[in-house]
């Protein structure tokens, strides 16, 4: 470990702002096939209680969302990365 | 302008038939950010025993007032639209969520490349959104509309349309799948590829294109750009599910 | 709280004792889909029954439907609030499949084509409770509504009706599926509102 690590709080601000993000032009890498998209061409269902993203070039779930009356639960299977615009200050 | 996932109370202000089958719902919502042309709002309706629907619709206003204009279509047997078209009445209060998007997008900018909407039914609601963005700023990239429609009666802001169509004749494309307005050069039928490519910027002058309507209409739409021979990193597609 | 949306009721109309508390009655059936779900040929699917030591019992879509294939009308709630009165449904009851399965053990783990497992307890699938079901209303189930076949439980949230079913897994105990590992109730009872965990 390196010596001069910190922990989880002082990334609050980064993360806060990595999650914050606009979805639609979000880039995504699928992790089966490699390609890249923006979420907005992404090929999703919408279903109760679980919304479905798959990639629209081979069909591979991204993730999933399941929801209850009180959770988000964002379950991130196939996704190798996630890029997205800094937001302007 | 940006896009963000926050609640906002909206009160309705006016709900008045817009065709047989649609409603135009303006709504008030003081704590609205502005917003650009092609976005959406998520309206969210709760009934007594907590049971709720959300629903996605496209604004046809734009900027930075707090009214929101919405066009909503009634879907036969549909849960969430014969409410909002038959059964809201001014002064109700709704949840909504946004100004939602950033994909289905347009903003006036120093691009000179011009822009093709391609609208089917209540799709043409985004395209409303982006050409009065693009009025607002009076842009100088050209932008054009292919609108397709069922029959006359079906029509989205007629008058909005015969306006800036009289100012720009080649601006507005109204394409009728069934019954035309009399007098009306082509008769009615289906688009297809060889009305599209009629009726559409040329793929030799590399137009930025937006498709929107249902899945089914993009999906055919989408295609037939593609043997066209425009790119596909130059279209930007919205579906609304159903055929 | 969420704002109470004035004259909406979700389509309702008055219950006569047969919706569950914190439900609402819908005419249409809710799924909203736009794409790709798994898509099961009638030619490849198989229902497998997976028992103590692995023992396993199989079906094709042939074998299942020559078990007897019912008729019967019932009621279904989704744990997102909504409940459907009097969809008539066919399918095969659970009570023929197991006719041949030589289990000691209490609980099942169903599995989906795509993955999704949901628990139930094998007393919520025998005695005329579960069926594996191929049409509602009159129509073979789409791949949306969970075609070519679906677990059906009525007197359970819906989500433990498994879409695109593809067998039965016993256990020895009760564990959580998906759904279930994600919040949801392991048993799933709309009457006694046992919506999250």
């Amino acid at each position: 470990m390196a010596p001069d690590h910190v922990d989880g709080n002082a990334i609050a601000g980064l993360l806060a702002e990595v999650l914050a993000v606009e979805p639609t032009t979000t880039v995504t890498v699928c992790h089966s096939c490699g390609d890249e998209a923006v979420l907005a061409q992404s090929t999703v269902v919408m279903n109760v209680p679980d919304t479905t993203v798959r990639c629209s070039a081979c069909g591979d779930v991204l993730f999933v969302i399941v929801t209850t009356d009180t959770e988000h639960t964002l379950i991130v299977s196939g996704l190798r990365l996630l890029r997205m615009p800094r937001p302007t200050p | 302008m940006t896009s963000g996932a926050t609640w906002h109370i909206a009160t309705v202000a006016t709900v008045r038939p817009l065709t047989p089958n649609a409603s135009l719902i303006t709504l008030g919502v003081p704590t609205w950010p502005g917003n650009d042309g092609g976005q959406h709002i998520d309206v969210r309706l709760t009934a007594e025993g907590g049971y709720q629907a959300t629903r996605s619709y496209s604004l046809a206003s734009v900027g930075n007032s707090t009214r929101l204009e919405l066009a909503v279509d009634r879907v036969p047997d549909g849960e969430v639209s014969p409410y909002l078209v038959d059964d809201l009445r001014p002064d109700d209060q709704l949840e909504i969520q946004g100004p939602l998007g950033g994909w289905f997008v347009w903003k006036p900018s120093s691009d000179l490349r011009p822009v093709q909407l391609i609208a089917g039914g209540s799709g043409v609601v985004p395209c409303i959104g982006m050409l009065r963005a693009h009025s607002a700023a009076q842009s100088t990239t050209p932008m054009r509309l292919l609108y397709g429609l069922r029959t006359p009666e079906d029509l989205f802001f007629a008058d909005e349309l015969k306006t800036l169509g009289s100012a720009n004749p080649a601006a507005i494309s109204l394409v009728f799948s069934r019954l035309t307005p009399e007098h009306w050069p082509d008769p009615p039928g289906r688009l297809s590829r060889d009305s599209l490519a009629a009726h559409t910027i040329g793929p030799e002058q590399r137009p930025r294109l937006f498709v929107c309507g249902s899945t089914g209409f993009v999906e055919t739409v989408l295609s037939w750009l593609t043997e066209l021979g425009h790119g596909s990193t130059d279209i930007r597609a919205e579906r609304f599910g159903g055929i | 709280m969420a704002l109470i949306t004035r004259g909406f009721r979700g389509r309702s109309s008055p219950a006569d004792g047969r919706i569950p508390p914190g439900q609402t009655q819908v005419h249409d059936w809710p799924v909203l889909s736009a794409g790709a779900t798994p898509r099961i040929s009638t030619d490849e699917f198989r229902f497998t029954v997976r028992s103590d030591d692995d023992t396993e019992y199989s079906w094709d879509w042939d074998e299942l439907h020559a078990l007897g294939v019912e008729e019967f009308t019932i009621d279904i709630h989704c744990v997102t609030h909504w409940s459907k009165l009097g969809m008539r449904w066919s399918g095969v009851p659970l009570d023929a499949i197991f006719a041949s399965v030589d289990t000691r053990q209490n609980f099942t783990m169903a599995q989906s084509y795509g993955g999704y497992t949901t628990n139930v307890a094998l007393s919520d699938l025998l005695d005329g409770k579960g069926w594996i079901a191929f049409e509602a209303d009159g129509i073979p189930l789409s791949p949306e509504h969970g075609g070519p076949a679906r677990l059906l439980i009525p007197h359970l949230y819906f989500w433990k009706s498994a879409k695109w079913i593809r067998g039965l897994t016993m256990m020895p105990t009760d564990r959580p599926g998906f759904w279930e590992e994600r919040g949801y109730h392991l048993h799933g009872d709309p009457w006694s509102e046992e919506r999250y965990s």
